[in-house]
């Protein structure tokens, strides 16, 4: 209800995007995954550059990006691994 | 993660955010996106050219004299299931190597991580190097 409510631009900018930021935290992966389909569609706005800056947003996108990138299923990580550190690539 | 990094290279066109991004390390995540796709591909994999974002246009000089390149999703090919993991993991790579891109130009800072340079302005240069290499 509330990414259609989203949709349809009944909530103001700053509303919205506080509401995805809280989306973005949700426990469930695909909860978070809907929340970063939705930022995207707004990632361009002046109003959404400025929450970003003044919120913790970037925070949440970061930890967003670790969980999918630590559990995709996408061949970049097998399951289950945790993410290797990057200088055991550097010294192959 | 796609969507993550779609969402990452539009905010990295800001100076401010660039600094937001520096501060919570995003590059370090980008790195482990791109060493990780670098090691899950094949020779053959790289053959494959197909894109699920295409550039439209051409690219443009902005007011400020920066370079514009617009994208839209691609709509006029398809990707069978056995591509889609490829596909996914080469954009993934293309767009993680953007952002960096995008990060390099608007913050030394950023550049001189991603050249490793050290406290007496020697570059190691590893991350560069093995890019370079594959």
């Amino acid at each position: 209800v509330k990414f259609a409510q989203i949709g349809e631009n009944i909530l103001e900018m700053e509303d919205m995007m506080t509401e995805l930021l809280g989306y973005l935290r949700h426990e469930k992966l695909e909860v978070r995954k809907q929340a970063i389909s939705a930022i995207f569609q707004y990632s361009d706005n002046p109003e959404v550059l400025e929450f970003v800056k003044k919120s913790d947003m970037m925070k949440a996108i970061k930890a967003c990006l670790y969980d999918l990138v630590s559990f995709s299923s996408w061949g970049l990580v097998p399951r289950g691994q945790s993410p290797k550190d990057i200088s055991d690539l550097s010294r192959t | 993660v796609h969507s993550t990094l779609l969402v990452l290279l539009n905010l990295s066109a800001d100076e401010g955010i660039v600094a937001k991004m520096e501060a919570h390390q995003i590059m370090d995540s980008l790195l482990q996106i791109i060493f990780n796709v670098m090691k899950a591909m094949k020779k053959e994999d790289l053959t494959l050219k197909k894109h699920l974002m295409v550039e439209v246009g051409g690219t443009k000089i902005g007011p400020d004299g920066a370079l514009i390149r617009e994208m839209k999703v691609n709509d006029g090919e398809k990707i069978s299931e056995e591509e889609i993991v490829t596909v996914l993991n080469i954009e993934n790579l293309r767009l993680a190597l953007l952002i960096i891109n995008n990060m390099c130009s608007l913050s030394k800072t950023a550049k001189r991580q991603f050249l490793q340079l050290d406290a007496d302005e020697k570059t190691r240069g590893t991350h560069f190097i093995v890019l370079l290499g594959w």
